[in-house]
């Protein structure tokens, strides 16, 4: 496991458990989304305050992040979250995992969560990050997941 | 809803000798395989694509045989694959499938994508997303998702993803005219023979709501149908539908214990009934004749006896098994179930085989259709006892293949089909099954 990096702010330390947030790219990413939607910089705050690390993806469609705890099996964790907006107003939040097998396009979901506010309880962010630790344990599913969440999602 | 404990590897016996095609085709949907770093799958293979309830989810390879060749989609996503003792690998531009247990090779080849697979359709759809070969034939799924997902709470079947498929995999909503494009491009350049549709819970309108697609394959393309829908005690549907070209029927009633059917199918238990399944099947078997319909069990789950109990139930009504081995798969609320055990499944399969042989049941009789998704009965004739009951029946099916060549010919030509695709009862309302129906 990577340890997490420690970010000091005058004498306070904060820990940052988004564990890539120093990439240039993944920066620009985060400044970006959070620029276009207030929902993801409360997701990524929250993701830095979390126990737990994670990863952004620079080059995916919306917010798109990835637990880095390794599961209790020992098998790698592939649970991810990606939020985007398909009109304004409306949030979409679909936690997915990707094929394991490289030139497939599949991706393997596990629901979501429909955004229509601009504002978010931060015990339910919590709530996504924890299962995206678990590894999307059922027992740690979101109480407004929506298992059944028939959109077109962006890659 | 806890799973049981793990199935014990560990005390599985290693074969000594080299498997049958159908013996290695049931241990690989037990215990899945990881894909080695040496095989260029982006280049040789389908990709991958999961539909339906996510049987799909895993790599469609062809192992060759003497009787004949068996295609399997092999778990590959699922967790219980990546600790499993196969691997697939790509040696001297060869693929085989390595048992690391004691180092068997078993040669086997990967079915290339179609070229279609990457085109749109004139509306500009991408022809994957509206159906994919699953073995030899091809699979839509018609409509928009299953309504057991949308209940509260959800009534999904727990083995079941196909909720969680349509709108990340799949067009929602498939337009007639996209299904005939894609199936006509199927038939010419895949050879496909056979065209199944599938849908999840309509709300009693399952039927109705596939019968447009039927007329227009049927009447436009020209291919064997099959349909796998929600049953209706509504009988007078299924001939409506065999009026617009259905060859065949499925009912996937999963369970034959009724405990474990009430447990893990609460939308079926609750707003369908078992005994819908058995008299749907029953009256279409019946009405299409010996070998034309199926009743769909899942393997690995209810105690094998009811497995074996269900097995004799759908041969004795003349249809044939379609045995599924459990999968857990991602996403389901099984997921985190074990696979099935590889003795215990050979037993169910052994037993396939001699009920469809009591049976005469007709095996691998219709031109080309290869289901990779499950162990097909026609697979099972490897695990057939060498005697002479065995090669009386083999030689039956053997004639009845050849004696079948030109109805099955006939059966696929495009029909002009006067009947509407609009399913309405006939005068005297049709039959139904009304001793049965209060039990819904």
């Amino acid at each position: 496991m990577t340890a997490c990096r420690v970010r000091r702010s005058g004498s306070a330390a904060t820990r940052v458990m988004i564990l890539n947030r120093t990439d240039p790219q993944v920066a620009e990413k985060i400044r970006l989304e959070s620029q276009a939607n207030p929902l993801a910089k409360i997701v990524c705050e929250a993701a830095d305050a979390a126990p737990d690390p994670f990863e952004v993806e620079a080059s995916a469609t919306g917010l798109e992040m990835q637990a880095r705890a390794p599961l209790r099996t020992g098998l790698s964790n592939r649970a991810r979250l990606k939020m985007f907006s398909p009109k304004p107003g409306h949030t979409l939040v679909f936690f997915y995992k990707k094929s394991l097998v490289p030139y497939s396009r599949d991706r393997y979901s596990y629901g979501g969560v429909d955004l229509r506010t601009q504002q978010i309880d931060a015990a339910e962010v919590s709530e996504w990050l924890a299962f995206l630790t678990s590894g999307f344990h059922p027992e740690k599913r979101p109480a407004k997941l929506r298992r059944a969440f028939p959109y077109e999602i962006p890659e | 809803m806890a799973p049981p404990a793990t199935a014990d590897r560990a005390v599985e016996s290693v074969p000594t000798r080299s498997l049958s095609p159908c013996e290695l085709e049931i241990d690989l949907f037990c215990k899945g395989m990881r894909i080695d770093p040496s095989c260029a799958l982006e280049e040789d293979a389908r990709f991958i694509s999961r539909t339906r309830a996510g049987l799909g989810s895993g790599l469609e390879i062809v192992i060759p045989g003497p009787i004949k060749d068996v295609w399997v989609n092999v778990p590959v996503e699922e967790d219980f694959a990546q600790q499993s003792c196969y691997r697939l690998v790509l040696e001297s531009g060869q693929y085989a499938v390595v048992d690391e247990r004691q180092n068997f090779r078993y040669a086997v080849s990967i079915p290339p994508e179609p070229a279609w697979y990457t085109r749109t359709t004139s509306r500009g759809t991408p022809m994957h997303k509206v159906g994919v070969l699953q073995g030899t034939y091809l699979g839509i799924y018609i409509s928009n998702s299953c309504g057991f997902w949308y209940h509260s709470p959800a009534l999904n079947c727990k083995f079941c993803a196909t909720g969680l498929n349509v709108g990340v995999n799949e067009v929602a909503v498939k337009d007639v005219d996209d299904v005939v494009e894609v199936a006509r491009a199927a038939k010419e350049e895949s050879a496909v023979t056979f065209v199944h549709f599938n849908s999840g819970y309509q709300t009693e309108r399952d039927l109705d709501v596939a019968a447009p697609y039927v007329k227009a394959v049927k009447s436009r393309v020209g291919a064997l149908i099959g349909l796998q829908l929600i049953p209706t005690l509504d009988f007078w549907k299924y001939d409506r539908l065999i009026d617009l070209g259905t060859d065949h029927f499925s009912f996937c009633y999963e369970f034959h214990n009724p405990e474990y059917f009430a447990r893990f199918l609460p939308g079926k238990q609750q707003l369908v009934g078992q005994h819908t399944f058995f008299r749907a099947l029953e009256y279409t078997a019946k009405k299409l004749g010996k070998g034309a319909c199926s009743g769909e069990i899942i393997a690995g789950v209810e105690p094998l006896e009811d497995t074996l109990k269900a097995i004799d139930y759908i041969t004795g009504i003349g249809a044939f098994p379609t045995v599924c081995i459990f999968r857990p798969t991602i996403g389901a609320d099984m997921e985190h179930w074990p696979s099935p055990r590889y003795a215990d499944m050979l037993v169910v399969f052994r037993h396939v085989y001699e009920a469809c042989r009591k049976n005469s049941i007709p095996l691998d009789v219709t031109p080309n259709i290869e289901v990779s998704l499950i162990v097909q009965p026609g697979d099972t004739r490897y695990l057939a006892p060498r005697d002479w009951r065995s090669r009386w029946y083999g030689l039956k099916m053997a004639l009845a293949k050849q004696l079948a060549v030109p109805y099955f010919w006939w059966k696929r030509r495009p029909k002009r089909i006067a009947a509407s695709d609009v399913l309405t009862p006939p005068a005297n309302g049709g039959l139904r099954d009304a001793t049965q129906a209060s039990q819904t």
